[in-house]
């Protein structure tokens, strides 16, 4: 089974952007970064592309596929 | 949470209080020839003075915690996956009342059926009334309940 995994947290930490800051400026709740960051929810492209322009990094590279070893 | 969490207890108030207030609607009621007198119960007005208080106080409530459909806040339009939780809420209370208004339907026949050859007297407005104000209530319940679990996973 494949699982998509980010990087959000670690590039919101470098950007020392708050959980709060960064669901302002992608127009999401606080609770939709948090379960994003837990890896239990998967985003739109729309919400994709936003935390892209946001974090400055391109998507491919705030998320990537991972295969489960089951 | 504490807007889903506040609005589901005031309707589940709101239809236990509407239940009783149609099973209990007046009281004193006396035979007179020609007609009845009764004075109105207790519970219509109660059910009258809750729905004055419950909007002022969620009114209130929403002011102190900005939930304003564009603030960004919980259960904000702006939000996709708010829209995702309650949409599995919704179903969640949806396949309950379904269910349920087939059991309420099947109780009230068997009630009947069963009143009819045990010879027991059956008020079938009282049964449904309180049945149907249960029903809604549990519902009420189930959908805080799925949208709390979706909303902290």
């Amino acid at each position: 089974m494949e699982t998509l995994t980010n990087r959000v947290k670690a590039l919101r930490t470098e950007q020392n952007l708050s959980q709060e800051k960064l669901a302002q400026l992608t127009g999401v709740t606080r609770q939709t970064i948090i379960s994003l960051e837990k890896g239990s929810y998967i985003p739109s492209l729309l919400l994709a592309m936003h935390l892209s322009q946001v974090l400055g990094t391109p998507i491919d590279e705030i998320f990537s596929i991972e295969e489960d070893s089951l | 949470m504490k807007k889903t969490i506040i609005l589901c207890t005031g309707n589940v108030i709101l239809f236990l209080l509407f239940g009783l207030a149609f099973l209990y609607p007046a009281q004193q009621v006396q035979q007179l020839h020609p007609g009845i007198s009764a004075g109105v119960g207790l519970m219509p007005i109660l059910l009258l003075v809750y729905l004055i208080i419950f909007p002022v106080v969620y009114h209130l409530l929403a002011k102190k915690y900005r939930w304003g459909k564009h603030s960004g806040t919980e259960l904000s339009a702006l939000d996709e996956r708010e829209q995702q939780v309650v949409a599995k809420a919704t179903k969640a209370a949806y396949q309950v009342l379904i269910g349920g208004i087939l059991a309420v339907i099947a109780a009230l026949g068997g009630l009947r059926f069963f009143a009819l050859f045990a010879d027991m007297q059956f008020d079938l407005y009282r049964w449904a009334v309180a049945l149907l104000c249960a029903l809604l209530a549990a519902a009420t319940v189930v959908y805080a309940a799925v949208w709390c679990k979706a909303y902290l996973k």
